[in-house]
């Protein structure tokens, strides 16, 4: 679920089209705000007392297939159903407990039957990549062999406002890598991605989108909110991932940055990624502008579309992109780039100094 | 899998401290101390220790804690060194105090230092910046404030090579008044050291395990929370 479709076909058919689905906000009030604009799931709006985060999860759930009850759930969210705080500080009908993360874990749980349990991550623009991390760790060292993992974001005035304050959102759709680029823009979103022990898979002949090989979670120790610029922290984690993927770094054949357009972010991406991967001209590509930065979502949805363009040897472009920054030039495009590979590389960067590299590989269709 | 605890620390409504100073232990309603101070670890002042919310002040104070515990406060280069929080609530008081800062101006005067400890992680990231903790770093919410799911994720990286040491632990706040939960969680904040090895003159109180259905062992004894397991840490050290 993102602001560019409903499911995974759609978006991944607009992103090739170059479309961003990133718009002027109508669902609060952002005259006071130097930006205006963010990527809102037409059609998603408050209805009553429960927080739109359900609508969201309902809507995604529909293309969803069948998942085993002894799943073991993990979420990703940094503010689960935030429009309820805000709905209650402003002394408007609220269900205030959709702000606790266990209370929409649970709607998961009981929508799905599931039974071993589940738990929230929340470590802001990582909270996806780190949730799909420990599902793995679980199935790795057998303590599960089937983990669900969703990861869900909206867009709200606390998180808008917010961002805003902090002077890190863009006016104009955001421009990752380019010399001009503004800041970021946040989009709201969702997505569901079922893990399972390839023998698991095996036994009930499920298809294999792909698979998670490598991930690894590290720390700038350097800034609360901006990140080190020499790109230690992310050289780290995906040096790391690689070393527990067993591959060769010449193996990783593409990037799903983070690429939020701030200009922080974006430069230390490409610095980590030269340390890493020298002089290579591996294609880099980041969906923020266009589907803004889901925030809690975003590692899950870009593993979704990490998935994707393995399947179909496709890089997608990187909406936004004109003229590249330093570094940029003949790694980001703002066309699709036929790139077949085995493994691709994807990031995610955060508040806190967080950093966390994931990687995956080609599935096998049963 | 079996590793190490070689440090504990706590920020509690019984008292606050580390294992190895029999400081006072008890997590439990009551108001928590020592918030409003500035606090010194490692000759390091934490300068920002007097701006920062209470969620993120108690956090940081239970890790400053465990690592003086651990003899793990002082550095010079980063360090390898991960850090798992799980907790209930979160920042949640914080989100109400910031968003309380919107409300009046459509936003014109949002707090950017609030927004900033609107994180469940926050705390984990100055602990990072002041003790140079470049490790995993997460925050997990569970539905009781046990402090299993870190715990367990604790020692799942070290299983996994991802650590050879790391913080695990809780932090909660005070629950928003009339906030409609059945089971509300203690405020405070415990943090414990876990090492895969230990290669300095330090005694370690004990060995955590965990088994492959992820129930945590001290010392062989089942524990059901991070509570239980620092009591246990207490009991070894006050025979020593």
């Amino acid at each position: 679920m993102t602001a560019l479709g409903n499911n995974l076909d759609t978006l991944w058919d607009r992103l090739l089209l170059g479309e961003s689905g990133i718009k002027p906000v109508r669902r609060f009030p952002v005259i006071a705000y130097n930006s205006k604009i963010a990527a809102c799931i037409e059609d998603l709006e408050p209805t009553g007392k429960i927080s739109i985060i359900y609508e969201m999860l309902d809507r995604l759930f529909i293309t969803m297939g069948p998942v085993p009850s002894d799943s073991f759930l993990i979420t990703a969210s940094t503010k689960a159903g935030i429009d309820n705080l805000e709905r209650s500080a402003r002394g408007l009908p609220a269900d205030i407990r959709d702000c606790l993360f266990s209370h929409v874990s649970d709607h998961i749980s009981i929508r799905f039957s599931l039974t071993s349990g589940n738990i929230n991550i929340n470590t802001t623009c990582a909270s996806s990549a780190i949730a799909l991390s420990r599902g793995a760790s679980l199935i790795e060292l057998g303590r599960a062999d089937s983990v669900l993992v969703c990861c869900f974001d909206l867009v709200a005035e606390y998180v808008f406002s917010g961002f805003c304050a902090l002077q890190a959102m863009s006016p104009v759709p955001c421009m990752p890598f380019d010399r001009n680029r503004k800041g970021m823009n946040i989009g709201e979103g969702a997505a569901a991605l079922l893990l399972m022990s390839p023998e698991r898979a095996k036994r009930e002949g499920r298809s294999s989108l792909g698979a998670l090989v490598g991930w690894s979670v590290s720390n700038d120790a350097f800034n609360i909110t901006a990140p080190d610029m020499d790109g230690h922290g992310l050289t780290l984690a995906i040096r790391k991932a690689l070393q527990r993927s067993g591959i060769p770094e010449d193996a990783v054949s593409a990037i799903c940055a983070h690429g939020t357009g701030t200009v922080y972010n974006d430069s230390m991406e490409l610095t980590a990624f030269r340390k890493v991967f020298g002089n290579r001209k591996l294609p880099v590509f980041s969906v923020k502008g266009a589907i803004g930065h889901t925030m809690g979502a975003a590692g899950g949805i870009e593993a979704a579309l990490c998935l994707k363009s393995l399947e179909t040897g496709i890089i997608p472009p990187t909406a936004g992109f004109m003229e590249p920054d330093t570094g940029a030039e003949g790694l980001v495009s703002n066309e699709p780039v036929i790139n077949e590979c085995d493994y691709m590389l994807s990031t995610n960067s955060g508040f806190g100094g967080v950093n966390a590299a994931i990687i995956l590989g080609k599935g096998i269709r049963s | 899998m079996n590793a190490f605890i070689t440090g504990t620390g706590w920020v509690t409504a019984g008292g606050e401290g580390t294992g190895r100073n029999a400081a006072p232990f008890a997590l439990s309603e009551g108001p928590l101390p020592g918030l409003a101070e500035k606090i010194t670890f490692a000759n390091q002042n934490f300068k920002r220790f007097g701006r920062m919310d209470r969620y993120c002040k108690l956090g940081l104070k239970a890790i400053a804690y465990a690592l003086q515990d651990a003899g793990l406060d002082a550095w010079k280069e980063k360090r390898d060194i991960g850090v798992i929080v799980s907790t209930v609530l979160g920042c949640l008081a914080t989100d109400f105090d910031y968003y309380n800062t919107v409300i009046p101006r459509d936003g014109l005067i949002a707090d950017p230092n609030l927004f900033t400890y609107a994180l469940s992680n926050s705390f984990i990231g100055y602990a990072a910046i002041i003790f140079g903790l470049t490790g995993t770093n997460f925050a997990i919410n569970e539905k009781t404030g046990s402090g299993t799911s870190a715990l367990v994720s604790a020692m799942d990286c070290i299983s996994l090579g991802e650590c050879d040491t790391i913080l695990a632990g809780i932090c909660d706040v005070e629950c928003p008044p009339n906030f409609p939960m059945s089971e509300k969680p203690a405020p405070g904040s415990i943090f414990i050291v876990i090492e895969k090895t230990i290669e300095r003159q330090i005694r370690p109180y004990g060995r955590l395990s965990v088994d492959k259905n992820g129930k945590l062992f001290f010392n062989e004894s089942e524990i059901k929370d991070i509570s239980m397991c620092v009591k246990q840490c207490l009991s070894i050290e006050r025979k020593n």
